[in-house]
């Protein structure tokens, strides 16, 4: 008798066993609320940069910075909780520690990061760094090792294929085959090594924006999407890729969530070695960003420009009609994270029905790399795509590509 | 209740045992299967983006699932849970497979490296074709091909022949052992 996989593993996962687990929902809830709370303030201010857009105003910045709309600094609050000081994490990072847009090389040619240096401004909801630690000590390392061993795997595989498709000899074949069977061999030990580490040894970094020493942006989620690095220096740095929401985060009877007031704050790294959402040992830092709002102006739009359309905040210096329908628009902006931003304020009005697909693993749109497509409050649905571009005097811009889809049945073309 | 608790309860209601059962062919047990969903549904209803229907939010959390699992976010798998590998009872044409048939294949897949695992799950389960698993494990097709047949071989040690495995729309590499 033979066995019908297919038809046992379909068995095995829809047809109930009596020792099937059941699936708290409770805890999962108050997780995605929590998530989600954090996201609705960003959305929230994206609404209120979208609807400047279509305004049109004469100013440029919505909201000078206020402390009142930030989280209030706490005297009873512990080391790097919501409203504490920042100075009570007082255990500085090893020297290996730090952002790695900042390395430079120290008096013994090491290098290292070096705090103090401005981030940009940023428009967006997101602030994403990439923050590094000394190999040696780093909880991440083990992350990051595995996706050198991945990335190696891939480009040994497909050396394999080349060949073959090359049709090299079989000695060639045999030899970069035996180099894929060490890759493999390789990424299966750390991964087994990994899997048997003890729980907590995992990603764990954590940033800290602060306002005058005092923490009011903070998400101890963080590290749970972080993405390991793997710097091959001569200083042996590793690390992770880190999102940090720009909102104010949570204190007692205040409930955060809110888009950070434009200003300039500074930005701290923590590092930690316990569990993901422990305090941190050690910190590093300051760096400083800029937070801005800025609302659109420029140009006059048409009066058949789909004003609900969610540009990103500039000086809008062209709007021209497409042949065949459509618009053409080019927005000035010189913010660090102006096509993020742009594809964070496209994400709520994206279509659902037709983006999912076409974004697999949770990312956000991405009109960068895809076209979106968009349906607007009026009903009306549109493809829009977005590509960086250099002004002829230096200055960057967005430009869109803004144009009509037919039918909702186009939505996947 | 808003809208996206509506599909999330819906989801988990008729789906979520389902659910942590798939995930639990990929990491073995049960607990950690459990906790695989739970981040999985945390990602992709979290994320603020708008789930309306039932049956596309399953095939986002089973998508999520395996992502989760093969970026290695879950490490916490509990090797203690190791089934025994053989106890099958009579599979008989026009009924489903029997509980201690199914417990044997879960145990089998056990035997399996992740990767191996994943694309077992992704060709036999999610019914995906050979170009499709490569694309979504960002592989070639050839060790696409490659996986499903070290994986055949070394599941049909443990669980015997198995069915059309050999004739699949695609020509597996390596035959069986």
């Amino acid at each position: 008798m033979t066995l019908d996989l297919s038809r046992t593993l379909h068995a095995a996962v829809d047809l109930a066993d009596d020792d099937s687990p059941g699936l708290d929902l409770g805890p999962v809830t108050a997780r995605i609320r929590r998530r989600r709370h954090v996201r609705t303030g960003v959305r929230a201010g994206v609404g209120v940069a979208a609807a400047g857009a279509v305004a049109l105003t004469a100013s440029h910045l919505t909201q000078p910075a206020t402390v009142a709309g930030l989280p209030a600094a706490r005297a009873d609050a512990e080391a790097g909780e919501c409203g504490s000081d920042i100075a009570l994490l007082d255990r500085p990072a090893s020297p290996g520690a730090g952002l790695l847009d900042t390395l430079v090389e120290d008096a013994n040619r090491t290098t290292v990061p070096r705090a103090g240096g401005h981030l940009g401004t940023y428009v967006g909801s997101w602030l994403t760094v990439q923050a590094v630690e000394d190999a040696a000590s780093s909880p991440a390392g083990s992350e990051a090792r595995i996706a050198a061993l991945r990335a190696r795997l891939a480009a040994d595989q497909q050396k394999v294929t080349a060949l073959q498709a090359d049709g090299a000899s079989a000695d060639a074949l045999a030899a970069a085959r035996h180099q894929v069977d060490l890759d493999d061999a390789a990424l299966t030990s750390a991964l087994e090594a990994a899997a048997e580490a003890p729980d907590g040894v995992a990603t764990n970094l954590r940033l800290y924006v602060t306002h005058r020493g005092t923490v009011v942006a903070t998400d101890p989620l963080a590290s749970e999407h972080a993405v390991p690095l793997w710097q091959n220096t001569d200083a042996g740095l590793t690390g992770v890729q880190i999102d940090q929401p720009l909102v104010t985060c949570d204190t007692p009877g205040a409930v955060g969530g809110e888009p950070l007031p434009a200003g300039t704050y500074d930005v701290y790294v923590g590092y930690g070695t316990a569990a993901a959402d422990a305090t941190p040992v050690a910190v590093a830092g300051p760096w400083h960003v800029t937070v801005a709002h800025p609302s659109t102006s420029g140009a006059d739009l048409p009066v058949a420009f789909p004003r609900a359309m969610p540009l990103i905040g500039g000086r809008v210096d062209s709007v021209s009609p497409l042949d065949g329908g459509g618009w053409l628009v080019n927005v000035a902006t010189d913010a660090a994270d102006a096509a993020a931003a742009a594809g964070q304020l496209l994400t709520p009005v994206a279509d659902a029905s037709t983006v999912l697909p076409r974004l697999p693993h949770g990312r956000e749109a991405d009109p960068l790399e895809h076209p979106v497509a968009v349906r607007l409050a009026d009903g009306s649905t549109w493809t829009v795509t977005v590509e960086p571009f250099q002004a002829r005097d230096g200055s960057p811009s967005l430009v869109y590509r803004i144009t009509p889809r037919i039918s909702s049945d186009d939505a996947g073309s | 209740m808003a809208g996206w608790e509506q599909v999330l309860d819906e989801l988990v209601r008729t789906r979520g045992a389902a659910l942590v059962r798939y995930a639990t062919l990929l990491t073995g047990d049960a607990r950690a299967g459990e906790d695989l969903v739970q981040d999985a549904l945390v990602r992709c209803f979290g994320s603020g983006r708008t789930l309306r229907e039932t049956e596309a939010a399953e095939a986002y959390v089973r998508r999520a699932v395996l992502t989760i699992f093969l970026d290695g976010h879950r490490r916490r798998q509990r090797w203690t849970a190791r089934l025994h590998l053989v106890a099958r009872d009579e599979a008989t044409a026009g009924h489903e497979p029997g509980v201690a048939l199914r417990q044997d294949v879960r145990a089998a897949l056990l035997t399996l490296r992740p990767r191996l695992r994943a694309c077992v799950v992704l060709r036999f389960y999610d019914d995906l074709t050979v170009p499709e698993i490569a694309r979504r494990l960002e592989l070639s097709d050839g060790t696409v091909k490659r996986y499903l047949a070290d994986a055949i071989a070394l599941l049909e040690r443990v669980l015997g022949p198995i069915d059309d495995v050999h004739s699949m729309d695609v020509q597996l590499t390596g035959g069986r052992s």
